[in-house]
């Protein structure tokens, strides 16, 4: 007798992919209403590098740099992480979450370094608040993107390499690639344009 | 091809697009506010309805049945990590506006009760049977929870210890340490005798033992440090055996017993200056060394010098000599002037 095929498994549904989606475009239009607000009073208060920032500041560029370049680190991690635990592989999805939760961390470092060096008040306005601002959401986050790759981590590496577990890491890898690209603008705007 | 929930998306990015093209088009300087909002609104729906419709709509049919691997149908059990790290979160941001230290304790609870709270939420969807999940958690995190709690267990004594040491002056500090030691070797030897009392009576005696050093630790706590200047007055300024001393140079009746000292070169070097003059008196030792300055060696001329000691008192002089030599010490009053002098060889 012959018997019919067994039925495709049905799609998964993934929320918690398009859950992080719906979350990084939320960031990532607080970020452009920021950078928007941050160009518009830079240009009423006279539109050039020299009228705009306080007196004596010097924006570390070196270090600002570095920070873009390390937060892309991060990224690539992250697709490391996707990749080693879409094939199952325990240990190189350890080494990888680690390694970008060590580059996202390292990001943090980098932008309190820069503050250090600014040494911008918060109260100085119209600058420092915006400063603050539009870094302190980036820096909020960044330690969130790092939360979820812990997350991320004790769920993959102490559950299944499959279904919901490698789902998050994948959800991890979103959040940062969304952080990578959001901080090309934050860099440009606050860093090289000044 | 494009689900229901991504031609939303795909339908607001593509009024923003136009939106943003009219605006540039019809305002004037400054236009970035509205630009950046508008391209950034393009930009973030397109992407999202990518995401939308890669996943369609996040849905599937309801024939397929639920989408979860495990089905935990019992409730999650009570946990307090949520409670603590709320707790840790207060701790950071009071930590903020209060104490440095405050904030990195904040910190590090939210790092280490933010773990137990994963791992616990992680464990409770392990499988249908509590005890299972209780023992899974159990596995991973007693194998970090007991070494730490232990280290933290020992650090906590040893501070609450110090703090009872220190409150008491030193007579009280030695009577406690020997009536402490003594009761606690009395009381393993009267546990030894009867192994059966021992298992009940133990876990008793560590409680009392703990809560008593708890409740004297606070105390010292509040009582602070005692005084100890007399203390440090008899010893604190004397030199100790270990010192070493490359020579003791005395000075009595404004003459000093030893008209000149050899010292190696190039060695640290201790000098004992006892004052047994009816003054107080300093030693001063005056040398030579080289220093690189670029590509230049300056030489230059230093002093090392004690305090100025009272009569009968002792004063240790650390010197490195760098280079051979004839150099000077003498011996000087509170107003600098010469007592007594001598001279240093370093051969």
């Amino acid at each position: 007798m012959l018997a019919l095929a067994p039925a495709a498994t049905p799609p998964r549904r993934r929320q918690l992919l398009v859950g992080t989606s719906l979350a990084g475009g939320a960031a990532a239009m607080i970020l452009a209403g920021q950078l928007a607000l941050y160009m518009q009073i830079r240009d009423s208060n006279g539109g050039s590098t020299r009228k705009w920032l306080p007196a004596k500041t010097v924006v570390p560029e070196v270090a600002a740099t570095t920070m873009l370049i390390t937060v892309y680190a991060a990224s690539l991690m992250a697709q490391w992480a996707v990749h080693a635990v879409t094939r199952g592989d325990r240990r190189h999805t350890a080494y990888a979450l680690g390694l970008t939760g060590t580059f996202a961390l390292a990001a943090i470092v980098a932008q309190v370094r820069i503050y250090d060096d600014m040494a911008v008040k918060v109260v100085k306005a119209p600058y420092g608040p915006l400063f603050y601002g539009i870094t302190g959401t980036f820096l909020l986050l960044a330690v969130i993107g790092i939360g979820f790759a812990v997350v991320a981590a004790v769920r993959s590496l102490g559950g299944r390499t499959s279904g919901p577990d490698r789902e998050i890491v994948s959800a991890a890898a979103l959040w940062i690639h969304m952080l990578s690209v959001v901080f090309t603008f934050v860099w440009f705007v606050v860093y090289a344009v000044k | 091809m494009f689900t229901t929930g991504s031609k939303f998306f795909f339908g607001a990015a593509a009024i923003a697009a136009v939106a943003a093209i009219v605006f540039a088009g019809s305002s004037g300087d400054p236009f970035y506010a509205g630009l950046f909002v508008l391209v950034g609104l393009m930009v973030v729906a397109t992407f999202l309805g990518g995401v939308v419709s890669a996943f369609r709509d996040a849905t599937r049919p309801a024939s397929a049945g639920p989408d979860v691997l495990l089905t935990t149908n019992q409730a999650a059990p009570n946990s307090l990590w949520p409670l603590a790290v709320a707790f840790a979160a207060g701790v950071t941001a009071i930590g903020i506006a209060v104490d440095r230290r405050a904030f990195l304790l904040g910190l590090v609870g939210l790092l280490v009760l933010g773990m137990e709270w994963v791992v616990q939420a992680w464990t409770d969807g392990a499988s249908g049977d509590p005890t299972y999940n209780r023992s899974v958690r159990n596995r991973y995190m007693h194998a970090l929870e007991y070494p730490v709690l232990g280290a933290l267990g020992v650090g906590f004594v040893g501070f609450l210890f110090s703090r009872v040491m220190l409150t008491l002056n030193e007579n009280g500090a030695v009577i406690v340490f020997v009536l402490l030691g003594a009761l606690i070797l009395g009381g393993a030897v009267v546990l030894a005798q009867a192994p059966a009392l021992a298992r009940k009576a133990l876990p008793a005696f560590l409680a009392v033992g703990a809560a008593a050093l708890l409740a004297a630790g606070v105390v010292g706590i509040a009582r602070g440090e005692s005084d100890h200047s007399e203390l440090i007055e008899k010893t604190g300024k004397a030199v100790g055996d270990k010192a070493n001393p490359e020579a003791v140079l005395r000075v009595s009746d404004g003459q000093l017993e030893t008209p000149y000292l050899v010292v190696p070169k190039g060695l640290v070097s201790n000098i004992l200056f006892r004052n047994d003059d009816s003054e107080a008196l300093g030693l001063v030792v005056q040398a030579k060394r080289s220093r690189k300055e670029g590509t230049q060696t300056v030489v230059e001329q230093f002093e090392a010098k004690t305090e100025v000691i009272g009569p009968g008192k002792v004063a240790l002089l650390t010197v490195r000599l760098p280079k051979s030599g004839d150099y000077v010490y003498w011996v000087e009053n509170e107003a600098h002037e010469k007592v007594a002098s001598g001279k240093v060889i370093v051969p």
